[in-house]
């Protein structure tokens, strides 16, 4: 097997008294989806944030695509290629759908620092984002306040946001959270037309979605994982079982 | 000794600065609120010391006018006006508390002219007193750094030892949990605010002898007190303790001997004094910047 | 083509309002009150700096109290500049080829060149703190330069110092009040103009998207330090040339134009204009500095109004009087504030 795009060995935070990670080993592999589950309190977002940047670890590593990334920034880390998206949706509320896309865009797209051009007029930019907001179907609401649309079109929006600068790794929290059974059914529909393209990492609490779309899937309990493997596996391991589906919900 | 007079001199600004920002930095850091006005309250404690001193011929009576004078009027602004601003954005919280000074300042002009007052020292603390051969010190301002460090003490005690303090504590690291737990917020933040204005009005009345009550004199010490706080960190009462101590001392420091360092370095006398009195007057701030560059939160910045 | 109808009605008022202020002079002219001209430009030279504090304040989201300070450099870059060339003495001692000058063209870009410099300094610091740190660092990084100025005797120490006459430029005779007055407004429009093209820019749009939510912005690649110091340094140096200005204008120069009242004068200034609309500051420098002027004639103590107004404005009218005119209108982006 290739190497994996992303790694973690011996991964640890604590706040405080709380041990929230205790020595997290983690590998995601280059166009793979990978689905990361546990309990509630496992350290789910906790994980995601040591490896997007937003909170730096006690101890241990993150490797990401060759280069050791524990101490990186997080936009270092974006522009190396990780993109997010967030379990409460995070976006630019009085900027309309259109803008947020575009800045994703232009995030990833030369320099920043331009004082003079506009980016709505820049084919560079409007070209892509026009394509991400074909893709994640928000085309029609391009010229409405991202505060102002709906629940489910501000998830499709994070998701389109995360896309633009074409991540090698895309990192998913919750993406179905709150979304009702058709616009879940979308939301799965969407991932997994992206699968192949790019590695996905996805947190989730959605069973039905997991094991659908999951290639491989890593349980994390009490901060640890404590198995990983494809799905029939993990449905069989005692040891999950026990810890988290005996006691949560059956399948 | 001029140094060991000169040191007594920081401690005492230390204190008063104490006496400000004790408070100050619990408003800010337990109800998130920027208050520009905390110097009016300073003013108001000065203003009714004054003025009681100058009817009755006594000190202590114009203090015990002045406590409750500056606690009830900032517990009626915070009833008033501080509780809506509670959840806006620190911007409005400037601008409001920006417009409260206004109205101070200009009510105080109003109702005792721009003419400054002036309070005398107590007879009971008139003059000086030996604290080593050879030196000596004012009675007044050693009062003040011994009020100071009562001060200090209670607060230690009210902290560690009673209820409220306890609520106090808790409510500095989660507001919302004492909430759940039946505390009445509305109440305690009254009280906080009232705590803190009070020892506001406190500094007022001992700063009434050694400067003059005058409309505005409350900003002065204000832009001090930030400092202190931004060094001690935000909502930290020991942070304020030992900010206010060094600040105190660096600030009189500077100004006594800098001048005179200067003159040692350089041949111009006149320009000795300028770039000396000049950085003297910045030494603070450099100070401040010299902090934050090391550790951006303060001191003893509170984790929420 | 739906952008244009809807920009049109602001266009309109902002271009009706440019024109009012070219014929303002000869209206003063005409009612007998040439003596408001002063007032006028001093109007003026408030909204460039009002403008430049409503980039990082109403764009970028920072509220800095120390605003006042960059005017006060740019100031006294001025007087210190003119000082020294009519004494024909050296600005330092120890550096006798830097004369005095009272040439425009030299001593204003300095006088944007060191506000900017100062922003950068005290900017590398304040802008890694936020929130109300962020508000007392710049308040007492301001108060340090109000000390350190009432100190300077040379320069006039807390009581200020006069100049002998306004800057020089070549072709324009600045002591003549009604020159002086256009060329303000010509500096402020350009201000204006370029404002304008900036926020509308790549680095605009980082600017204020760093304001509504800054994790986004570094998850997305870009880190907000960088385009919020930059921001700073721009503000600070269109406010460091409203200081060079306002010295020119009143050929006065004193510790108190740094005081964080002024500061404070400058942020009512944006607010009553509304923020994050270009011509708002305008209008709250206008409104703001006649009210002042018209009030004080009813009372002394119309300072007392001015403190519960501000508090009545804050609590109940959110964006000032720029939204009660423009907010109808359709297009534009609103600053959003968080709880």
């Amino acid at each position: 097997m290739a190497d994996p795009i992303l790694s973690s060995a011996r991964l640890a935070k604590a706040f405080g008294g709380l041990v929230v990670c205790d020595g997290v080993e983690l590998g995601v592999y280059p166009g793979e989806i990978h689905a990361l589950i546990g309990p509630n309190g496992a350290g789910k977002t906790t994980l995601l944030n040591l490896i997007t940047g937003l909170l730096t670890p006690d101890a241990g590593t993150l490797v990401f695509r060759g280069r050791d990334i524990t101490n990186m920034s997080v936009p270092a880390r974006a522009r190396l290629g990780m993109a997010r998206s967030f379990q409460v949706s995070s976006l630019f509320p009085s900027f309309t759908v259109r803008e947020n896309i575009e800045l994703a865009v232009q995030a990833c797209q030369g320099s920043s620092y331009a004082f003079w051009r506009r980016p709505d007029r820049d084919a560079a930019i409007t070209g892509p984002a026009n394509q991400l907001l074909q893709r994640v179907g928000l085309g029609e609401l391009a010229q409405r306040k991202a505060g102002e649309i709906g629940h489910g079109e501000q998830r499709q929006l994070e998701i389109g946001m995360a896309l633009a600068s074409r991540p090698a790794l895309l990192v998913l929290d919750e993406p179905m959270a709150g979304l009702g059974p058709a616009s879940a059914r979308a939301m799965a529909h969407l991932i997994q037309q992206l699968q192949g393209n790019m590695a996905i990492l996805l947190v989730e609490h959605d069973m039905d979605a997991v094991f659908a779309l999951a290639d491989r899937i890593s349980v994390l309990v009490q901060g640890r994982i404590i198995a990983t493997g494809k799905g029939r596996e993990i449905r069989e391991n005692e040891m999950v079982q026990e810890a988290y589906l005996g006691t949560q919900c059956s399948l | 000794m001029l140094v060991l007079e000169q040191i007594l001199n920081g401690l005492q600004l230390g204190v008063m600065l104490f006496l400000m920002s004790a408070g100050l930095t619990l408003v800010f850091g337990i109800m998130q609120v920027v208050n520009l006005a905390h110097g009016s309250f300073y003013m108001i404690g000065a203003y009714v010391a004054a003025t009681v001193a100058m009817k009755t011929g006594s000190f202590f009576l114009g203090l015990a006018a002045a406590l409750p004078a500056a606690a009830l009027a900032g517990m009626a602004v915070e009833m008033l006006i501080l509780r809506r601003l509670y959840r806006r954005d620190h911007l409005d919280q400037v601008l409001a508390t920006f417009g409260l000074i206004f109205f101070f300042n200009e009510a105080t002009r109003m109702i005792w002219g721009r003419q400054p007052l002036f309070m005398d020292v107590p007879e009971l603390l008139a003059g000086s007193v030996q604290i080593l051969p050879g030196v000596q010190y004012p009675v007044y301002r050693l009062a003040i750094i011994v009020v100071g460090i009562l001060v200090a003490v209670f607060l230690y005690l009210l902290f560690s030892r009673t209820r409220l303090g306890m609520q106090i504590r808790a409510g500095a690291t989660n507001r919302e949990m004492i909430g759940a737990l039946g505390v009445n917020i509305r109440l305690l933040y009254t009280l906080i605010f009232g705590l803190g204005t009070l020892l506001a009005g406190l500094a007022g009345v001992m700063a009434g002898p050694i400067l003059a009550v005058e409309s505005g004199m409350g900003e002065s010490i204000l832009i001090l007190t930030f400092v202190v706080i931004v060094i001690g960190g935000i909502g930290s009462v020991r942070g304020a303790l030992i900010g206010a101590i060094l600040v105190g001392l660096v600030d009189t420091l500077a100004r006594a001997f800098l001048p005179d360092l200067f003159r040692l370095l350089l041949d111009s006398a006149s320009a000795a004094d300028r770039m000396g009195a000049a950085l003297a007057s910045m030494s603070v701030y450099v100070f401040m910047a010299l902090v934050l560059a090391l550790r951006p939160a303060g001191l003893f910045p509170v984790s929420r | 083509m739906k952008a244009f109808v809807s920009m049109r009605p602001r266009l309109l008022l902002s271009v009706a309002g440019v024109c009012l202020l070219v014929v303002l002079p000869r209206l003063l002219e005409l009612t007998g009150q040439e003596y408001l001209l002063s007032l006028a430009t001093r109007a003026l030279i408030y909204s460039l700096a009002a403008a430049s504090l409503n980039l990082i304040l109403g764009y970028g989201g920072m509220v800095s109290l120390g605003h006042a300070a960059f005017m006060g450099i740019g100031a006294y870059t001025v007087a210190i500049l003119a000082h020294h060339s009519y004494e024909s003495t050296p600005v330092l001692a120890f550096l006798p080829f830097l004369q005095g000058t009272e040439q425009a063209l030299i001593v204003w870009p300095l006088a944007m060149l060191l506000s900017a410099l100062f922003a950068l300094l005290t900017g590398l610091i304040a802008l890694r703190t936020r929130g109300m740190h962020f508000i007392m660092i710049t308040l007492a990084f301001a108060q340090m330069l109000f000390f350190l100025f009432t100190s300077l005797d040379t320069y006039g120490g807390s009581d200020g110092m006069s100049l002998y006459g306004r800057n020089t430029l070549p072709g324009i005779d600045l002591g003549n009040d009604t020159l002086l007055y256009y060329f303000c407004l010509t500096v402020l429009v350009l201000f204006l103009f370029f404002m304008q093209r900036l926020v509308r820019s790549r680095f605009g749009r980082v600017l204020e998207a760093s304001r509504e939510n800054e994790i986004r912005v570094q998850v997305l690649g870009l880190a907000p330090f960088g385009f919020k110091l930059t921001s700073y340094c721009l503000a600070g140096a269109a406010a460091g040339l409203a200081g060079a200005l306002l010295a020119n204008q009143g050929e006065f120069v004193s510790p108190g134009m740094l005081h964080w009242t002024r500061s404070g004068e400058i942020m009512v200034m944006v607010i009553l204009g509304g923020m994050a609309r270009l011509t708002g500051p305008v209008i709250g420098a206008f409104v703001l500095l006649f009210l002042e002027e018209y009030l004080a004639m009813f009372t002394e103590h119309w300072m007392i109004l001015l403190g519960p107004f501000l508090i009545v404005v804050v609590l109940f009218a959110r964006g000032g009087i720029h939204s009660l005119l423009f907010d109808r209108l359709p297009g534009g982006r609103r600053a959003q504030h968080n709880g």
